[in-house]
């Protein structure tokens, strides 16, 4: 399975968050993507589908070694008894070469849960996962792009800010700047020494 | 072996009652195989509960285990395993622990069935054939646990007696370990599906204040992201807290500090 340098670096910074002992998160990965090919012999890859809040879903996907989104025919997305945490649902879907090729996996997987077999969602994405940008010009996709944003936040509890206040500089700062909110969090990042001096909880 | 046909008036076909028997226990094992419901069970006590229906399925047997295997790493094979009984954990200890070697280890490894009736003298395991036999336990029937083109691990089914298990009892075996493949690595897949989302969504759950933190301690002290995060885990370390737990302290805090001076003006 091919991990980009960039969902590599995501997932080591959020196996740093779990902090737990012997957990790597891209391990973790790895192993349920070698159980998958093992399971399913046309198996290309999968997608990490990431939802937090209210915010747009974020799509990370990792094909095995060689294999293109062009080849993906059947899809499925795992059947998890889990319900989202703390604002945060993950969904795991599967793409396979071969039509028809997880159909024993979902049956067997709705058995195991109790579910039934139309709960599972199979052959519904099958639009070609997002395959990285050729030209190289967009900056990857992160399940990580609103650290930038929380880090700023922070300096601006720091300064005598509410969550809701620094919010709202954020915003304003961006509509002020021409920026959106990333680039005026961006802006404060780069001038921790350095205030503005019209910045004010408002 | 004949197919079993209750109403088979064939005269040259019979059926003695040990075969009926033995035939009966197979789908019963078979039927609480497919009954098998993950939600509510881990891995492990999934794989137990095969282990006992294998034990179940087969003549003769007094225990039997369960073993997912990675057969492609010689130093760090063993994914999971479950048993029946503690005497057949006890032989798991010596087989995967101790020595390193036994028909487990074969059967997955030539990925054919492996019987011995007599441990105790086995050439074939020189070093677990004897320290079992010093168990009580002479008689040994190792299945692999194969899926189209993989083996995934395999069944062990463990006899005090002698020469217990036969070519009746290896048929079986083959019968019963051939659904109770598809049903474990189904489940193996179903566990890592499961910690694999659970780590990203508490993760990721819980970064938003750790990168405030960060935050919070660039604005005071200045330095990069992760000059403050290695600050962060110190403080985790030293009070034998969790990070993020450690972050949410200095996060609250400064917000409690914030309000109060928003009401003081």
């Amino acid at each position: 399975m091919e991990i980009t340098a960039a969902l590599a670096a995501d997932l080591a910074v959020l196996t740093q968050t779990l902090d737990e002992p012997g957990t790597d998160i891209a391990e973790t990965l790895r192993q349920f993507a070698a159980d998958a090919r093992r399971a399913v012999p046309s198996y290309l890859g999968l997608s990490l589908l990431v939802v937090r809040g209210a915010g747009l879903p974020v799509t990370i996907t990792a094909l095995e070694h060689g294999a293109a989104p062009s080849q993906v025919q059947t899809t499925l997305r795992m059947p998890l008894p889990r319900e989202p945490g703390d604002g945060v649902s993950v969904a795991l879907i599967l793409y396979a070469a071969r039509p028809g090729a997880f159909v024993d996996l979902a049956a067997d997987l709705c058995w195991m849960i109790g579910e039934r077999l139309s709960a599972v969602a199979v052959d519904e994405h099958l639009l070609a996962p997002a395959a990285p940008d050729p030209s190289g010009l967009l900056p990857p996709l992160s399940v990580l792009s609103g650290s930038a944003i929380d880090q700023a936040t922070g300096v601006l509890i720091g300064r005598g800010f509410t969550p809701a206040q620094a919010q709202r500089y954020l915003a304003a700062h961006a509509a002020e700047s021409g920026v959106d909110v990333h680039g005026a969090a961006d802006r404060v990042l780069a001038h921790l020494d350095e205030p503005d001096p019209d910045e004010q909880p408002g | 072996m004949t197919d079993f046909d209750p109403d088979a008036r064939d005269p040259s076909v019979s059926f003695s009652p040990e075969l009926v028997d033995d035939l009966a226990d197979l789908q019963a094992s078979l039927t609480n195989l497919a009954g098998l419901v993950t939600d509510s069970l881990g891995l492990e006590e999934l794989m137990a509960r095969v282990a006992t229906f294998a034990a179940q399925a087969i003549p003769g047997a007094d225990g039997a285990g369960v073993t997912l295997l990675r057969v492609d790493r010689p130093d760090n094979r063993v994914e999971a395993l479950a048993a029946s009984h503690p005497f057949v954990a006890e032989i798991d200890e010596i087989q995967y622990v101790t020595v390193n070697e036994g028909p487990c280890i074969t059967a997955a490894l030539e990925r054919q069935p492996v019987r011995s009736g007599s441990l105790g003298g086995e050439a074939r395991w020189p070093r677990f054939g004897p320290r079992v036999g010093r168990l009580g336990v002479h008689s040994v029937l190792s299945l692999p646990l194969l899926i189209p083109g993989q083996v995934v691990g395999a069944i062990n089914v463990y006899a005090r007696e002698h020469d217990v298990f036969d070519e009746h009892a290896e048929r079986l075996g083959e019968l019963f370990a051939a659904p109770a493949a598809v049903a474990v690595h189904n489940a193996q897949i179903l566990t890592q599906a499961l910690r694999l989302t659970a780590q990203l969504q508490t993760a990721l759950s819980t970064r938003p204040v750790i990168d405030q933190a960060i935050g919070l301690l660039r604005g005071r002290s200045g330095g990069t992201a992760e000059e403050a995060f290695t600050r962060l885990r110190e403080i985790s370390q030293a009070e034998h807290t969790k990070l993020s737990e450690v972050a949410r302290r200095i996060v609250d805090e400064a917000v409690r500090r914030a309000r109060a001076r928003h009401l003081d003006t």
